[in-house]
């Protein structure tokens, strides 16, 4: 692997994990706003 | 509004996928650095995006200290995150790129200590919303929001005023500096691109943010609303 692909593989990461985490935290308060209305 | 998202998420999709082409296969090889240059097209786009973002938390901070708006508060930290997520990328791929070419992973030179110390500084933001108890905290957290934005010119200025082991400034770096036409044109396509993105995750931040403030207020006042009617059945 070179320095080249060691960078974009990091940058990809990243971006991917913030993403997820993103997706995670959304999936995290739709569930807690239809538990509320139930 | 969710329309809009997805055209604008498409788009930029698109836009992203042109800028890695650019930047990995049509961009000519730069002759002394090799292909490890390549990384010029993702590490500047993201230090431009982090400068965007926190630029925005600025304002927006100034503008919750001025008149205690919610939606500028929801928009400051929302900045501040997505702003530390390039900033974090411009940090990484920064010392990938000078192992190869200084020979070092790092030196405390003037532009990477104070890019460093701009990551600390929004990083501190997020901790104490994330941590800090009481009232005060978003006022607080808008203060340092305002003075830690003092980095960000002392960081774009540094390598303009300082002998530093950081490059000299090749866009609107005087007489000696510019790029190639393929070189730039591959560059500004990533500009464009990775602006896009930071455009459309710090909206779905956003937008998150102030989801969940208005459900959190929500159950406050159902709560209260609660309490109220408790007391009157005694």
């Amino acid at each position: 692997m070179t320095y080249l692909h060691a960078a974009y593989i990091a940058m990809a990461v990243i971006h991917l994990g913030y993403i997820l985490s993103l997706n995670a935290r959304a999936r995290r308060l739709r569930r807690d706003i239809e538990e509320s209305r139930r | 509004m969710k329309n809009w998202l997805a055209i604008f998420g498409l788009l930029t999709a698109v836009l992203l996928g042109y800028a890695m082409y650019q930047a990995l296969f049509a961009a000519p090889t730069e002759s002394t650095m090799g292909d490890v240059q390549r990384i010029f097209y993702i590490h500047v786009p993201s230090a431009w995006v982090a400068f965007l973002c926190f630029l925005g938390n600025f304002i927006a901070s100034i503008v919750y200290l001025k008149n205690r708006s919610q939606r500028a508060d929801a928009f400051a930290v929302s900045a501040a995150e997505v702003g530390v997520i390039f900033c974090s990328v411009n940090l990484i791929t920064g010392p990938i790129w000078a192992k190869p070419v200084w020979g070092i992973w790092w030196t405390w030179d003037v532009r990477l200590t104070t890019t460093l110390v701009l990551w600390l500084i929004y990083v501190s933001y997020l901790v104490l919303r994330r941590f800090a108890a009481g009232g005060q905290t978003q006022v607080v957290a808008a203060v340092l929001g305002v003075f830690g934005f003092i980095d960000v010119p002392l960081v774009y200025l540094s390598i303009r005023f300082f002998r530093t082991q950081h490059p000299q400034p090749v866009i609107a770096g005087g007489e000696n500096s510019g790029l190639a036409p393929p070189i730039l044109y591959a560059f500004l396509v990533g500009l464009a691109a990775w602006t896009a993105y930071g455009a459309l995750v710090l909206w779905i931040r956003y937008r998150m943010e102030r989801l969940r403030r208005d459900f959190e207020d929500q159950q406050a006042l159902r709560a209260i609303a609660g309490a109220s009617a408790e007391g009157a059945m005694r």
